[in-house]
């Protein structure tokens, strides 16, 4: 028997595969980059620098070097370094140095997520224990015991925490807290580039309830945040926490070569240009991998995705610990399910990883040798994260980026340039998202009454005071605005999803046996948890017997089918309000309030290895609908003689299906966040109209860059167009079945770009 | 948002409408129902306090000593703390060196029954022994921008106290007004210091099985004899308030007033109560056996063996339900105080009379016979006793047992073997 080879051999393997190498669009090689060091700053307190030097560090990088000073001259710093360059410490060495002057000194550590709090209390205790000094470091989460919740609050000196519990149980309790928030120094905001949309802006507006209580009891804490590749972090944090900040990025980290690879899956259908499909070509590169036990990630963009190929690969690779070594991790498990996960990661047990973005994250999961990515992950930044994870320290590792057949996928793939020359991207928040920000006044008010002339995040709110007095919330007593009702303001408003009730789901296969399985927002429940969908957990299938929607319960049963089920959502937009107008052509371009119905149609039952349509059904659920921010494209109404009423309409649709992957490259967001719907006659307008509309309520800001930067997009979607080697439309650009939608979709952008 | 005038702002707060208020939905309901249920209150008699007008609202009624609330007159309080007094122990709910005008009773109604900065204490309620007279001193929070002179003047007149009774104020009302300190900073006097006696906790001593709840209002109706009639529930007190701050009208709210009066009046029958049951535990008239015994497991709990020896020992001497729960709190009694003996007397005793011997007190003589008296042939009786009674569970459960399964094996095959003469293995 061969001895298995290891990654470079492997790697050579793929380079001398013909077959393989045919479909590499690109092959790049990141060189190994040598460690910048600078010594200990020489006032260190001794204690900490013996026990850094007991842990091997000997020295500083360059970036904490500069991270230390900053904030011990008062600065509110930002650091942007990759994954695994010791980033923590450009916190925890001021906070610690200051804590040996003042034993008194109180910090606070926000990580957006529980489990990556808890990794790093590990780490910082064991740091703590090191120096000897006593200081004590705690987390203050849902799994904090109440016995020891009392001690934290008067003693801890480093409370640990999500921005959730902030939100939750810190801040609405604050006369418990009186000893911390007196002596609040340090606020470190963790993986600050999570904080963007509608998670952003909410935490944007935990920042200023955190400063607004710090306030009163006298503090006024110091800002220390770390981000990871974006376009602007120290924007993000000046908009997040609204006070200036200076920026850290002279990176000093070594790391290993990286050999990252662009893979196209092979034409199976030349006049229509359809590629075998991704998940196809994933199972096989990640199937080399793990055959050679090479620790290997798994990230597929969706939920199905994740359990599709987690039941593939299960299949696929034997192995001596069974189907256990290759594991599912996504938003929707339990917490239990996931820290078994990782525990099974670091120490071996499990060999693979089918992930949605949960991973993107910095949770240390150990080093992991090769990342193979299904489809473009949809952001610059995004796909850097997820090809962190494998080779995080040093020594060679690999990623493989599998194109699927979108246009936002080919864009990409066919000009790696865009990916590896241009700035990553912009994290965008809106801080002043009206539902949010009334939804965050409430719990402001709740926390401290608001007085006459009180800003908040520096702006009169006066108007919604009133609007919530008006509402009975509040109650208006001699120039103050008090809370004024018997609920608590805080349980009720989520940081994190759009709609605020999620949908529970419930095992029924056994009886006697009902179980809690998950959980799903409102409006994905529409189309993944409708009556026979089929929903897939850790690779098993369970079809929704019942959606009692009102209840927000869907009742599954375990079964064993060959196919997944796709749902279709019909929408209605009606536009309330026209902000900005501008005229281009004989066309325009708008932007302002809509309202959007949403329903969701039919579904249909899709076989795994062919692809193909085995059946389908109605769906029966109550229309949802939500007021949001849009921008949209109208053309004239004259095109219906000129080019014709279809052809029109097929030009929309084609269109709509390029803008809703290219427009968000530009805006810079989640493809899911930004939605597309071609009208052939707006309600508004009676005009051929395209709207880009915003998924949250009351919108973050995309629809405005849209507006801004139409013509750039419109551009851009022409080029993919032209470029496209298929007849007349393909998936890879204006879809399948509209006969000439390319030309049409062409004729359409040029009424525009012609002007 | 930011560059929005006030007139479009307002239009987009209405269009926004259904999704920023959508958890709030039935406003003016709300305030329909509470009028349809509190009723036509009645203002009690009251007398305004003295002193020049202020943002507070402070109602004061008087009792006379001879007021019954309930089964107890108010001036047997004096009796009760006599008693207390002579008795030499410690107990939770003995003061120590007062007076009937030492001690205050307190209860706060609030705009939301959750923990939390937003929560307003909007009712001050007590009562106090003043000569012949209790009187109940409410301080009403007649604007939330009067909190204050409230504390200022409560704090001054409850000052001189030396003991809080309150029920769950321990973790419910002083809480909210320590949070409520907290907010008024360095505006108003230092929180008075006092002892706390939350009668919550010995009510759920004595009567958590017996109760369908501990809510106050139940012990009341089901030990104190008290009757409410018209009584606004303490739950609709908030939206009652609320309607108060919108309407200005004092009618709204007398109900609320009124609810807490008899609270507080309440806490002190119930004092008198709990105090008789712990001070006359052994007696019949006083007492039942269920209470005899609850309050027998206090005093051991609390160091004093010789009052629960004597209780337990009254009730296991009687017929009734509690007289093997009692024979076996005895023997545990004497077992922790290294009487072996007199543990087995009581435990030997009581095996006899069960139909259905307890594989734990099986269990508890063979260890008394293996590790203290070192009699094994006994020690093994007994255990293998247990094992019969542990398979006759197991078949109750409809299993099939293998009596090599049960968890009482290892100390068989060690009897076994210590009988034999064997090696001595100790545990």
């Amino acid at each position: 028997m061969q001895p298995r080879p290891d990654l470079s051999q492997l790697l050579q393997q793929l380079r001398d595969d013909p077959g393989f190498m045919e479909q590499v669009q690109h092959w790049q090689t990141l060189p190994a980059r040598p460690a910048q060091s600078v010594p200990f700053p020489t006032e260190l307190d001794p204690r900490i620098s013996e026990a850094l030097k007991r842990r091997g560090i000997v020295d500083l990088y360059t970036h904490q070097a500069t991270a230390y000073s900053l904030v011990s001259f008062g600065q509110n710093i930002v650091t942007v370094t990759p994954t695994a360059s010791g980033k923590s410490l450009c916190y925890h060495l001021p906070i610690l140095q200051a804590l040996t002057h003042d034993a008194k000194t109180r910090s606070l550590y926000i990580f957006p997520t529980k489990a990556l709090a808890q990794d790093q209390k590990a780490e910082l205790v064991e740091l703590i224990a090191g120096t000897g000094i006593s200081i004590k470091s705690e987390t203050y989460d849902g799994d904090t015991p109440a016995s020891i919740r009392q001690h934290i609050r008067t003693a801890g000196n480093i409370v640990i925490t999500n921005p959730d519990m902030l939100h939750t149980a810190i801040l609405p309790h604050h006369t418990q807290w009186v000893a911390f928030f007196e002596n609040l120094k340090y606020v470190v905001i963790d993986e600050l580039h999570t904080y963007r949309g509608v998670f952003g802006s909410h935490v944007a507006n935990v920042v200023r309830r955190l400063k607004r209580i710090a306030a009163f009891y006298g503090g006024k804490p110091q800002f220390i945040a770390t981000s990871a590749t974006i376009a602007n972090p120290k924007q993000l944090a000046e908009q997040l926490v609204e006070e200036p900040f200076v920026l850290v990025d002279n990176n000093g980290a070594p790391t290993g070569r990286k050999h990252f690879i662009f893979y196209n899956p092979p034409v199976v259908n030349a006049p229509l240009n359809i590629r075998r499909s991704a998940t196809l070509e994933v199972r096989d590169i990640a199937g080399r991998f793990l055959t050679n036990r090479i620790q290997t990630i798994v990230f597929a963009r969706s939920r199905v995705r994740v359990e599709i190929l987690l039941t593939y690969l299960q299949d696929s690779i034997k192995t001596p610990l069974g189907a256990r070594a290759i594991r599912g991790y996504r938003g929707g498990y339990l917490p239990s399910e996931r820290r078994e996960i990782e525990r099974g990661l670091r120490e071996g047990e499990i060999i693979g990883v089918v992930s949605t973005n949960a991973l993107e994250l910095g949770v240390d999961i150990g080093q992991l040798q090769a990342c193979v990515i299904t489809g473009y992950p949809g952001s610059i930044a995004s796909t850097w994260q997820q090809a962190g994870r494998s080779g995080r320290r040093q020594g060679e590792s690999v990623v493989v980026m599998v194109g699927g057949s979108t246009p936002m996928d080919q864009y990409v793939l066919k000009h790696p340039e865009y990916f590896f020359e241009s700035s990553p991207e912009t994290a965008r928040i809106n801080p002043n998202n009206l539902i949010i920000l009334v939804d965050q006044l409430k719990c402001a008010a709740y926390e401290l009454p608001f007085g006459e002339g009180d800003l908040f995040g520096g702006q009169n709110v006066t108007e919604i005071l009133d609007f919530l007095v008006e509402a009975e919330i509040l109650h208006h007593a001699q120039g103050k605005w008090y809370w004024m009702s018997d609920s608590f303001p805080a349980h009720e408003i989520s940081l994190r999803s759009a709609s605020q009730e999620n949908v529970v789901i419930i095992d029924i296969s056994e009886r006697g046996q009902e179980r809690v399985i998950g959980e799903m927002d409102r409006f994905s429940s529409l189309t993944l948890l409708h009556e026979e969908a089929i929903y897939l957990h850790q690779g098993i299938q369970f079809q929704v017997e019942k959606l009692d929607y009102a209840e927000k319960k869907a009742y599954v049963r375990e079964v064993q089918v060959d196919y997944y089920t796709d749902a279709n959502l019909a929408v209605q937009l009606k536009v309330l309000t026209e902000d900005e107008i501008r005229d281009q052509g004989s066309s325009s371009l708008g932007r302002g309030e809509v309202s959007v119905h949403a329903m969701a149609t039919i579904f249909k039952k899709i076989k795994f290895e062919t692809q193909e349509n085995v059946g389908s059904g109605p769906i029966h659920l109550p229309e949802e609908e939500f007021h949001t921010t849009a921008a949209w494209i109208s053309f004239s109404e004259d095109l219906f003689q000129t080019l014709g009423k279809d052809e029109v309409e097929r030009g929309l649709v084609g269109l709509a299906h390029v803008l809703g992957h290219v427009a968000p490259l530009f805006v810079m967001c989640d493809p899911r966040d930004l939605h597309v719907v071609p009208q052939r006659k707006a309600v508004h307008s009676g005009a051929p109209t395209i709207f880009l509309y915003d998924r949250y309520p009351g919108g973050v800001g995309l629809s405005e860059q849209v507006y801004r930067d139409a013509d750039v997009m419109l551009q851009a979607s022409d080029r993919l167009i032209d470029a496209c080697p298929c007849e007349s439309g393909c998936p890879s650009c204006t879809g399948v079945g509209y006969p000439s939608s390319k030309r049409l979709a062409r004729a359409l952008i040029q009424c525009l770009v012609d002007a | 948002m930011a560059d929005t005038s006030g007139t479009m702002l307002k239009e987009q707060l209405a269009r926004y409408r259904s999704h920023i208020l959508k958890d709030n939905p039935a406003g003016a309901e709300k305030i329909k129902s509470a009028e349809d249920t509190h009723g036509p209150a009645t203002p009690p008699a009251v007398t305004l306090a003295d002193g020049p007008p202020s943002p507070i609202m402070t109602v004061e009624h008087r009792f006379a000593l001879s007021h019954r609330h309930g089964r107890y007159g108010f001036y047997e309080l004096y009796d009760v703390l006599n008693h207390w007094e002579s008795l030499s122990i410690d107990h939770p709910l003995k003061p120590k060196q007062v007076t009937a005008r030492d001690l205050v009773f307190f209860d706060t109604e609030t705009t939301g029954l959750y923990h939390g900065a937003g929560n307003l204490v909007f009712l001050l309620g007590y009562a106090r022994f003043e000569g012949s007279e209790v009187v109940v001193t409410q301080h009403f929070l007649s604007s939330p921008a009067a909190e204050a002179p409230l504390y200022q003047a409560f704090f001054t007149r409850v000052d001189d106290a030396k003991y809080w009774l309150t029920y769950n104020g321990k973790s419910f009302d002083w809480p909210q007004v320590r949070s409520r300190h907290t907010l008024l900073r360095g505006s108003i006097p230092a929180l008075p210091a006092f002892e706390h006696i939350d009668l919550l906790y010995p009510t759920r001593r004595l009567w958590a099985d017996q109760l369908p709840s501990c809510r106050l209002a139940t012990v009341e109706r089901q030990q104190l004899e008290v009757v409410r009639e018209g009584d606004t529930p303490g739950q609709m007190a908030p939206i009652l308030y609320f309607d108060y701050l919108r309407k200005r009208d004092m009618d709204v709210i007398w109900g609320v007033l009124t609810h807490n009066e008899w609270d507080v009046l309440s806490l002190i029958s119930l004092y008198i109560h709990l105090s008789w049951k712990i001070l006359r535990y052994r007696d019949s008239e006083m007492a039942s056996d269920r209470e005899c015994f609850a309050i027998s497991r206090w005093y051991e709990q609390l160091g004093h063996d010789g009052l629960a020896q004597r209780g337990y020992e009254k009730i296991a001497l009687r017929s009734g339900p509690f007289r093997q729960p009692a024979r076996l709190a005895m023997g545990r009694l004497l077992k922790r105080q290294g009487d072996w003996q007199g543990c087995l007397e009581w435990w030997e005793e009581g095996l006899s009379e069960q139909i259905l011997p307890s594989e734990e007190l099986l269990l508890e003589l063979s260890k008394i016979y293996e590790h203290h008296l070192q009699d094994y042939r006994r020690a093994l009786d007994y255990a293998e006793q247990a094992r019969t009674v542990w398979m006759g569970k197991q078949r109750s459960l409809r299993r099939h047992p293998v009596a090599a399964d049960s968890p009482h094996e290892r100390r068989l095959e060690r009897l076994r073997n210590k009988l034999a003469g064997g090696s001595v293995e100790i545990r």
